[in-house]
């Protein structure tokens, strides 16, 4: 992972009043960071153009400032591919051998599945007759947060990695 | 959208809805794909009659129930995965979290709840005040027709409640957060308002003395038939069944953005009720939700009832004791 990307620091509070955190090690609970090798020659308004249908579900705002696109969701429909992340930032920086996609997401599920094993096992030492199917519930979500974790910063990076790749097909979910 | 006429109502006139069996899409594939689509709900519910009917006493009993459960839970995610009915209907990584922490705080807080404030708690209550002991006479009769008139007594009380929920104010802001879901899958059903699971649980099965066994027999019935309700998979669904009990077909309908079609299909298992009482719609629906198919965060979900509540009172009550502004013609 980019040194630059992984120490950019968490913005913890609302936009107009920004208070730089930083949680270098726990965010990685709910951020997927990641960087994408463009194959094909690219300028950040080409490669913004290919990726423009995940951008454009609804509930999303898109801005594009050069080399850098900002996004944001607010209740994102289910079959939305960007469905657990709220906002985050894309950038195409040069790299070794061309340039390269930077993303940076943040995703409020990651953090919300993250959490619900302690709000089971709080369950169960709150209320001793729910013991049993609280700790079951605390298992489900761990195994269930471990393989998010792992699944959709996978399928998000293919859903890039395919639309960067193939301009037909990029055209072709868009209008689908 | 024209709509198409049932009884006094027009249905689909905001939302595509399907009305109508003949209207319906069939399972496509080959032979074997078309008969289990076509004989698997039957099927199971025959195995699951057997079963606790025969089964020996050492093995009926409840957590044998709740294995069968999960393990049927499972499967019918798998055929989800197999044979799904709307490609819009997949389930995700993020739908299957959020639905299974509704079915965990169910099994939990809403349970916990149910025992110390709801059923069992004023059931036990009424016993005690009034001394009128327990109906006797339910547990002479044959097993199945007690586990039957089990499911069937809840069921219409169910269908009192959710039919309750769609015309009293109160009642529908708790079962409103429900009606935000935009898709159909195992599980879906336990998605809404803690509230509501708590006033849906409530019965007057307790008041009954039945067997052990005819419990586990009603519970085994409700498995095997209102688990279809909400479900992404096409069936086959035998003419027979759909007339008797609640589908997903029925459900789907009653989810649907179309306003009147979601003013059907109330009950939970037995279809039939919604039958007597004029109220059934046979078709489909794909496009379901609230607010053009808004999805509610599960945040919203919780306060929701409560913000909206306080909105509305505040209203009404600024519409009662303020004046109405008076028209000042323009100079």
């Amino acid at each position: 992972m980019d040194a630059q990307v992984a120490a950019t620091p968490f913005y913890f509070a609302a936009p107009a009043e920004r208070r730089r955190v930083k949680l270098p090690f726990i965010d990685r609970i709910w951020r997927v960071r990641g960087a994408l090798p463009l194959e094909a020659p690219l300028s950040p308004a080409e490669a913004f153009d290919r990726l423009d249908d995940l951008f454009r579900a609804e509930g999303t705002t898109r801005e594009i400032d050069g080399d850098t696109l900002t996004f944001a969701k607010k209740d994102p429909l289910a079959q939305d591919r960007m469905a657990i992340y709220d906002r985050g930032t894309l950038r195409v920086a040069p790299a070794e051998g061309g340039a390269e996609l930077r993303y940076d997401m943040h995703s409020p599920s990651l953090l919300f599945c993250f959490a619900l094993p302690f709000l089971f096992l709080a369950i169960a030492w709150l209320l001793k007759e729910s013991r049993n199917p609280a700790f079951v519930f605390a298992g489900i979500f761990a195994t269930l947060y471990v393989a998010g974790r792992i699944l959709e910063p996978r399928l998000i990076r293919a859903a890039f990695r395919k639309r960067l790749a193939d301009e037909d097909a990029a055209a072709e979910t868009s209008a689908g | 959208m024209d709509g198409v006429r049932v009884g006094n109502r027009l249905i689909g006139t905001q939302s595509p809805v399907t009305v109508g069996w003949e209207n319906v899409p069939r399972v496509e594939g080959g032979p074997v794909k078309r008969f289990v689509f076509t004989y698997f709900q039957p099927a199971v519910l025959i195995a699951i009659v057997a079963f606790w009917l025969y089964a020996p006493d050492s093995i009926a009993k409840a957590s044998t129930a709740i294995a069968i459960g999960i393990g049927f839970k499972v499967l019918l995610y798998s055929l989800e995965w197999v044979n799904p009915r709307h490609a819009s209907w997949r389930l995700t990584w993020k739908e299957l979290v959020t639905d299974l922490f509704y079915v965990g705080i169910s099994y939990t807080l809403v349970k916990y709840a149910g025992k110390h404030f709801g059923d069992d708690a004023i059931i036990a209550y009424v016993h005690h005040a009034f001394d009128w002991g327990k109906l006797a006479w339910f547990k002479d009769m044959p097993l199945l027709v007690q586990a039957f008139l089990i499911s069937f007594i809840f069921d219409f009380g169910q269908y009192w409640m959710h039919r309750g929920m769609h015309n009293w104010y109160p009642l529908w802001l708790t079962h409103s957060v429900h009606h935000y879901i935009t898709q159909l899958n195992i599980n879906k059903g336990a998605v809404g308002n803690p509230v509501e699971l708590f006033l849906i649980g409530l019965g007057i099965g307790g008041f009954f003395d039945f067997l052990p066994r005819a419990a586990l027999l009603a519970g085994g019935l409700g498995m095997a038939i209102s688990t279809y309700q909400h479900i992404n998979v096409r069936f086959n669904t035998p003419r027979w069944w759909r007339f008797l009990f609640n589908t997903t077909e029925h459900h789907s309908v009653h989810h649907s953005q179309d306003f009147e079609a979601s003013r059907s299909n109330y009950s939970g298992t037995y279809i039939f009720i919604d039958r007597m009482f004029g109220t059934c719609v046979d078709g489909e629906a794909e496009l379901l939700g609230m607010e053009g198919g808004r999805r509610m965060s599960v945040r919203e979900q919780m306060t929701y009832p409560f913000t909206e509540a306080w909105k509305t009172s505040k209203a009404a009550l600024q519409a009662r004791f303020q004046p109405a502004p008076t028209a000042v013609p323009a100079e």
